[in-house]
């Protein structure tokens, strides 16, 4: 899988467990989406894990500090 | 009269010594915390509030996050005749500064003989200028495990034991002031109405500043000699299959399992641990009991769809109503039986309407009742003038009973406003059918339920009238319930000023800024529309109604 797929799904779990619908780049933080709260983080990290076939550590997500950043963590964690 | 609660707490000292009194569950695994080693703590918490010149009655605030010092420091301050309050610290996704900035107001209103955190607290608190006055500050770090101060004897059973301040924002949260009787009778009381005792295991997620995490999982155990497990709730947010593995265990070791949630935690559970339902055995749990939130019957179905493969089963998912002035519980369904439901039309669900099923054509709302009265507390739904309904109409519902609240600390004024003719006025509404069981609505008020979490509208609307661009006074914040998150979410719409060139992006993103740091909750949709653009009542004031149904997607009940 490209970074470029991991990057669309991972805006694809943003918009789906944020109910926002809001643009999102990879400079996107997360004050800038409606509804992205811990827990719709942890759903969004779930979710992309599932997207992804693999655990994407949540601790890790944490220190991302935008969603491109968000998008590498996901990225590692898929082996890509 | 002898101090109940003081002394039971002393004598499970000496009875359990060497039981478990708490585990605490972390991401670094799980402490133990035994009965002897509370005791050792709490002596060790009396000599420091003694050491720091603290007298009895004094307030102290207890700002810490998930640690065995947390039982410590509140049992200690209670055992030295202090009254304790635990209070939130903030979280890692928020502003430290604007959140400790926003507790300026509190300190000044409250004005704490002592204020306990770690060192790490008080550096947050110092580089947001958070004034503590005069209040000492005891740090976790600086404690002298050596010392140990004798337990006060004579703490009356009228003092003033606690405070919960569980409502509010930080500026102006309620603080409700208990006393030890009434923390007593709530205890033995609601014990007595789910048959919880010592031989079960109470395993809760919930933060020790919430009245339910609180009252039904720290006060209640510790009287009872119930054993504890304590998940850290950020922990648990991530991992909520936790709550199954320790509930599992707990049954595996003879010991009936309660937990109390909040609405959202169930759907929370379904949507993260369903697909692995098969690998819990729950058999054992006794009571998974909704509360905080209003109780939706679509949550306990997808809960029980999808754990029915670990054992669910629907007697097992049980209500409560409670709330901090009553102590806690007001109603709880009977343990061990389906909580009942209702359909009923949604057209009759008004203040003074009798609730009935719908007929054909009708939109028809399911209701699930809160049960049952809890002995020694008295509900009464009122219409209007104060006067009291006939049963099955819908009212405001007035509490009176032997574990009623002291009143609001240092605000004499709203509890006069409360309490009248000797009632406690819940701003609830909602009524009680033929058979006794209460049901609950909405509310009167513009108070917001967001995961268990209680903030008033007109309170974040004060805080997003501040930022830059925002026409002042012309904002209004919202909410409705979210299926998918399984709780109400915020919405709010705010107006830019005329002439001001800021986009919008910038002004959603600070609104959502201001509103997360200072109440723990970032909303769900934030719309910023031009000057004129909200909708006002002929009375000239902004419209709630009018702008959810503008800029939102109104469902359910909520007037």
């Amino acid at each position: 899988m490209t970074r470029d797929e991991i990057f669309r799904l991972t805006v694809e779990a943003i918009h789906e467990e944020t109910g926002s619908d809001v643009p999102i780049t990879a400079a996107t933080t997360g004050s800038d989406v409606p509804g992205w709260d811990s827990l719709a983080h942890v759903r969004i990290v779930l979710s992309l894990g599932i997207k992804l076939n693999c655990e994407v550590p949540i601790d890790d997500t944490y220190q991302a500090a935008n969603v491109g950043e968000l998008a590498d963590v996901a990225a590692r964690a898929a082996g890509a | 009269m002898a101090n109940r609660y003081l002394d039971r707490l002393r004598r499970n000292f000496r009875d359990l010594a060497g039981e478990r009194f708490c585990t605490l569950v972390g991401p670094g695994g799980a402490t133990t915390l035994s009965w002897d080693g509370l005791e050792r703590d709490c002596a060790v918490w009396g000599a420091a509030y003694r050491a720091a010149g603290l007298a009895a009655g004094d307030q102290a605030l207890i700002f810490l996050r998930h640690t065995p010092e947390l039982y410590g420091s509140y049992f200690g301050a209670m055992l030295e005749g202090l009254t304790p309050s635990f209070m939130p610290c903030s979280s890692p996704r928020q502003d430290p500064g604007l959140y400790w900035a926003s507790h300026a107001e509190l300190m000044r209103h409250i004005q704490p003989a002592a204020v306990v955190a770690d060192a790490a607290t008080f550096a947050e608190m110092a580089a947001a200028g958070l004034d503590l006055g005069e209040a000492r500050r005891i740090e976790v770090e600086a404690l002298d495990r050596t010392a140990a101060a004798a337990f006060a004897e004579d703490v009356p059973e009228e003092a003033t034991a606690l405070l919960q301040h569980s409502s509010g924002t930080t500026g102006l949260k309620k603080g409700v002031a208990l006393s030890y009787r009434a923390i007593t009778e709530q205890v033995e009381s609601y014990a007595a109405a789910i048959g919880l005792d010592g031989s079960d295991a109470i395993v809760s997620w919930l933060p020790l500043y919430h009245d339910m995490g609180l009252i039904a999982c720290c006060v209640t155990p510790a009287y009872l000699g119930t054993p504890i497990v304590h998940i850290d709730p950020f922990h648990w947010l991530v991992k909520p299959g936790l709550l199954f593995d320790h509930l599992q265990a707990e049954g595996a070791a003879g010991r009936a399992g309660f937990t109390w949630l909040p609405n959202f935690a169930f759907d929370h559970l379904a949507a993260i641990c369903g697909r692995q339902a098969a690998q819990w055995d729950l058999k054992g749990v006794r009571a998974f009991i909704n509360c905080s939130e209003p109780c939706k019957p679509a949550s306990f179905d997808r809960f029980l769809a999808a754990f029915e493969a670990g054992g669910a089963r629907p007697e097992q998912l049980q209500c409560c109503y409670a709330m901090a002035e009553s102590v806690f519980a007001v109603r709880q369904t009977a343990v061990g039986a389906p909580a009942h439901r209702t359909t009923v039309a949604a057209g009759s669900l008004d203040r003074g309407k009798r609730p009935a099923p719908p007929q054909a054509g009708e939109e028809g709302v399911e209701l699930v009742e809160c049960g049952q009265a809890v002995d020694g507390i008295e509900v009464r739904v009122l219409d209007e003038a104060g006067d009291v309904l006939p049963a099955g109409t819908v009212g405001e519902i007035a509490l009176s009973g032997r574990f009623m609240f002291e009143g609001y600390n240092r605000d004499p004024a709203r509890t006069a406003e409360r309490m009248k003719d000797g009632l406690y006025r819940t701003n609830d509404l909602g009524f009680v059918d033929a058979d006794g069981r209460l049901y609950v609505l909405g509310r009167l008020d513009d108070l917001i339920i967001i995961n268990g979490r209680n903030l008033y509208a007109h309170e974040v609307e004060a805080v997003a009238n501040k930022v830059a661009g925002v026409k002042p006074g012309r904002v209004v914040a919202m909410s409705e319930f979210n299926e998918r998150v399984g709780s109400e979410v915020l919405l709010i719409a705010a107006e830019q000023r005329t002439g001001d060139e800021r986009p919008r992006a910038e002004i959603q993103r600070d609104i959502q800024t201001a509103v997360h740091s200072v109440f723990s909750v970032v909303p769900h949709r934030i719309v910023v529309v031009d000057e004129g653009s909200l909708v006002k009542t002929t009375s000239g004031k902004i419209s709630r109604k009018e702008n959810l149904a503008r800029f939102g997607e109104p469902k359910g009940v909520r007037p």
